[in-house]
């Protein structure tokens, strides 16, 4: 670093997972206090997209269902770290989930339910060393054909076949020649065959780096083609067999689509199919139809938000950013696939972390909500004065009493964590704020004590924005209007609004028709795809008479431009996600939970737990029962999720870019190597903002963004 | 405010993911997840530029145990009966020469990166001091002489950096790309012995050597930075050990 012995004073605007981790980074003990950083918060609590509130009986009340993946490999490591700091034991605040469900209409138009375990992997996520590798295409099409054979064996042992597969026989030169005379004298016609021919595929795929391309394709043709004939017959009627042939056909796709587009060798990796839809993309390689209209393909949609405006016809993802997700996540997890909070994610990770950067120094400026970024100088290589923040204009929503620091935290059952509203008695003025209503989350209400503006030189010299992508439009006015590519940015990275809903259940739900072990399940029927049993939060809450069950669910929730009037707006749609729920339950909950229906067909709604709060007036009855659950509408346009569109990764900024001289960016909406919206996303740019600033850490220590 | 004044961000070396050749196998598993305490030094002391070229020399030796490795693999599998037996010679000579093609083709490739990589060491925007040199590279000529001995046909070829003009070379053993063939050590012979000052690589090869292409690194002895590379090849019938 240049110019300066004193503290370089870094301003972090956000305080979701990328602006915590930026300020965790640059206030390592390593760097010896180089660093001075500030993060203005608006409201009253960290988290962005990851909040989470206790409410009446320490209710956990989250934005959506957060569940961390086995391959999220900074985010573990960044908190891992915190938890050491605090002497706590990480491992206490994770459950290992190993079981995964997706949904499937039957021919009646039921929906059946079909789980999966994963087996658990070596080590833990956010391991330093050892084992920590970087997988290559090469290693994954491996991983993939040998999944393939794995389930091949299951079908072939289904369909009644015998395993021992014939000698290939000809005179093959090679393994690519023993592959193609499979073909050509017709030797796939049986399943044994074809188990044979896969185990060919994996010695040709291992052994050669510039492999035979025309020959692996007109093999796996045949393949498909044959086993899709050979069963044809069997998967109407076996519903298992169906389900594993659909994802050999789609793995056989990845396959055949990696060695057609040549990934192995190309220099941009999964990023080289980045235009393509992954729907398209398999279809273009020839997965059939109902593979991609699958329980299994829909489930993976549905985990990640990706429905175009919210749009259940309009599935839409990129089939790079899908197809590197995916493979992580099935081929690169560690211990288990996913890993549940126990807690709520601001209990679990914002909580420590919030505290951990308290005790190193940082200073938090809640209640500060970003109007503008204003910006001077010119970019380009040579100008005079560089392109550069000059001021940081804020709105102050709320004083703190006598000047003193807001103290965010609440604790409930002995753990620190964040409430679901602000604490009044701390501000000035608190009594009317509360009376009046103020959401100090809300785009749309404006309401503010005061202004303020920092200015460079004087109250901060670097800036981290680290906001959501949607509210860049609102706050980054100058550079969205100077600079092309921040327009396209925002015109490219697109995002969708988000609902959920939380209920408590006075049942277990094994007593209700679902399974015993808790699972988590997607690709259900819309407005509500995804649910999880949340059970093992209930010991964390302080209910009075704990309910019995916990089940979350969440999706997109679809735009229809009703943004007018903007005042009401948090409140229409809440009251929209409400109505939605009311219908999904009365609807679907029935092919979740069978025993949940009265005689009459209408849910009953006695089922659902209600706090001794909302019985003043006594104990709410029949549909009114669910005003006392939870309920989230995320419309701000911070809490839209990111969504990553074909086409759209060309668009996005990186952290490293330096259109202005003493700005960086973070959150999952920028190029961050993994490039769709989630945890592990957010937590990369925060480790890359920091690395903009301080030159560390190393690029080559963040895992996975250095990766095809 | 002035310009002058204000903090700007640091340069860095780069600013996109790689996901190109040098991904292609794993990189190196870094014990050393503290950050930086300065700007572009690690926690050892070393520059960052230094590191990474390191790290690529590593990656380098990777790509050739990696082939090892997969030629193994492949020599085990058809061991266990997938192939006729006739077939797994022609499979495995196959698969030697293409190695040997790798192998060409890193050095290439890995030539290529520190070249670049070296040019960037010594721009505008590196602070740390440049390596110690005896010469300026520019202002001479880089040239080695080659004594070989053998006593069958051998062919050495040479590449060089410019980085290597007037740097005390050090070749690491020469190793081909099947692991069971011994290596084949290079001495570096002294400057003075040499027409004009250059090195002299002396290179001689036992009667008993197996024939094949071996490769090994030539590095600048006082930075231990790769600066060039020698490739030996060796006729003779291909034998394999039983």
């Amino acid at each position: 670093m240049e110019q300066s012995e004193r503290p370089i004073r870094v301003a972090i605007v956000g305080g979701g997972c990328a602006g915590v981790t930026a300020a965790f980074e640059l206030t390592r003990p390593e760097h010896r206090g180089r660093y001075e950083v500030t993060v203005y918060q608006l409201g009253w609590r960290l988290g962005g997209k990851g909040a989470s509130g206790r409410g009446v009986h320490g209710r956990i009340e989250e934005h959506g269902l957060h569940v961390w993946m086995g391959w999220y490999e900074n985010a573990f490591q960044i908190l891992r770290e915190c938890y050491r700091e605090l002497d706590r034991d990480f491992l206490q605040a994770f459950i290992p989930a190993t079981t995964i469900a997706v949904t499937e209409r039957d021919t009646r138009g039921q929906w059946e339910l079909w789980m999966r375990s994963f087996p658990p992997m070596e080590g833990l996520p956010g391991d330093i060393g050892g084992a920590a590798r970087h997988p290559t295409v090469r290693d994954y099409i491996v991983h993939v054909v040998a999944l393939v054979r794995t389930l091949f064996a299951d079908v072939v042992s289904r369909a009644g076949e015998a395993l021992s597969a014939p000698r290939v026989t000809g005179v093959p030169e090679s393994a690519a020649e023993a592959l193609a005379a499979l073909v050509h004298y017709g030797e796939l016609a049986t399943l044994a065959g074809i188990t044979q021919g896969l185990a060919l595929l994996e010695v040709v795929i291992t052994s050669f780096t510039d492999y035979p391309g025309t020959i692996l394709v007109r093999f796996l043709d045949a393949a498909v083609a044959n086993a899709r004939r050979l069963l044809e017959s069997r998967l109407e009627n076996d519903p298992e067999l169906r389900r594993i042939w659909q994802v050999i056909d789609l793995a056989l796709a990845t396959v055949r689509g990696q060695i057609r587009f040549g990934l192995v060798n190309d220099p941009r990796g999964f990023d080289a199919i980045d235009d393509y839809d992954c729907r398209e993309w398999l279809l273009l390689n020839g997965a059939a139809a109902s593979s991609v209209d699958s329980g299994y393909l829909r489930g993976l949609y549905g985990l990640g938000f990706a429905y175009e405006d919210g749009d259940f016809q309009r599935p839409r993802v990129s089939a790079g950013v899908a197809l590197r997700g995916f493979l992580r996540a099935f081929f690169t997890y560690r211990g288990a696939i996913f890993w549940k909070m126990r807690g709520g994610m601001g209990d679990v990770v914002f909580a420590p972390l919030y505290e951990v950067l308290r005790r190193r120094g940082v200073r938090f400026a809640f209640f500060h909500r970003l109007r503008n970024v204003r910006v001077a100088g010119v970019s380009g290589p040579g100008a005079p004065d560089a392109a550069h923040v000059e001021a940081l204009d804020f709105d102050v929503q709320a004083e703190i009493r006598d000047g003193q620091p807001y103290e965010p935290l609440v604790t409930v059952q002995g753990m620190p964590a964040w409430p679901s509203c602000p604490d009044y008695h701390q501000l000035v003025d608190g009594d009317r704020f509360r009376h009046e209503s103020w959401d100090f989350e809300s785009h749309w209400d404006e309401r503010c004590v005061a202004t303020r503006s920092l200015r460079v030189g004087d109250d901060f010299d670097l800036a981290v924005l680290a906001v959501g992508i949607g509210a860049i439009p609102y706050v980054c006015r100058d550079l969205v209007g100077r600079d092309p590519r921040w327009r396209e940015m925002v015109d490219h990275v697109r995002t969708v609004a988000t609902h959920a809903f939380q209920l408590w259940l006075r049942t277990a739900t094994s007593d209700l028709g679902w399974p015993e072990s808790p699972i988590t399940l997607s690709g259900f029927a819309p407005p509500f795809d995804t649910c999880a049993d949340m059970r093992h939060l209930l010991p964390l809450e302080s209910w009075p008479s704990p309910p019995i069950g916990l089940v979350y669910f969440c999706s997109v929730l679809p735009d229809d431009g009703d943004y007018a009037e903007g005042g009401s707006v948090p409140a229409r749609k809440r009251e929209l996600v409400r109505a939605l729920a009311v219908d999904f339950l009365r609807r679907q909950a029935k092919h979740l939970w069978p025993r949940a229906i009265d005689e009459s067909g209408e849910f009953r709604w006695d089922l659902l737990a209600t706090p001794v709060a909302a019985m003043g007036a006594g104990d709410p009855a029949g549909e009114g029962r669910f005003a006392t659950q939870f309920w989230t509408a995320n419309v701000n346009p911070s809490d839209r999720y990111t969504l990553a569109l074909p086409g759209s990764s060309k668009y996005r900024i990186s952290p490293l870019d330096a259109t202005c001289d003493n700005l960086t960016i973070a959150g999952d909406w920028t190029e961050c190597g993994v490039n769709t919206g989630c945890v592990e996303a957010a937590v990369i740019s925060g480790r890359l903002a920091a690395h903009a600033i301080a030159r560390a850490p190393r690029l080559e220590d963040i895992m996975g963004y250095d990766h095809p | 405010m002035s310009t002058n004044e204000r903090i700007k961000r640091p340069s860095l070396d780069r600013t996109a993911p790689v996901r190109n050749w040098s991904t292609l196998l794993n990189a190196v598993p870094s014990g050393d997840a503290a950050p930086a305490g300065e700007a572009g030094t690690n926690s050892r002391g070393t520059s960052g530029l230094g590191d990474a070229i390191a790290r690529s020399v590593a990656l380098g030796y990777q790509v050739v145990e990696e082939y090892v490795r997969q030629g193994e693999h492949a020599a085990r599998r058809m061991s266990e009966g997938a192939y006729r037996t006739e077939s797994v010679t022609a499979d495995t000579q196959d698969l030697a020469q293409r190695m040997g093609r790798y192998a060409s083709e890193l050095v290439g490739t890995w030539l290529e990166l520190v070249q670049r990589t070296g040019a960037a060491a010594t721009g505008p925007r590196h602070a740390e001091p440049a390596a110690p040199r005896t010469a300026p590279t520019s202002a001479r000529a880089i040239g080695v002489a080659v004594a070989l001995r053998s006593s069958r046909p051998a062919e050495v070829a040479v590449e060089l950096t410019p980085e290597a003009a007037g740097a005390r070379l050090v070749v690491h053993a020469l190793r081909a790309c099947e692991a069971w063939k011994p290596r084949l050590d290079v001495e570096v012979e002294a400057r003075a012995a040499a027409p004009d000052g250059a090195a002299v690589l002396s290179v001689r090869i036992p009667d008993d050597h197996p024939p094949g292409t071996y490769e090994g690194l030539i590095v600048d002895e006082a930075t231990n930075r790769p600066v060039g590379a020698v490739r030996v090849t060796l006729a003779g019938a291909e034998t394999r050990p039983t």
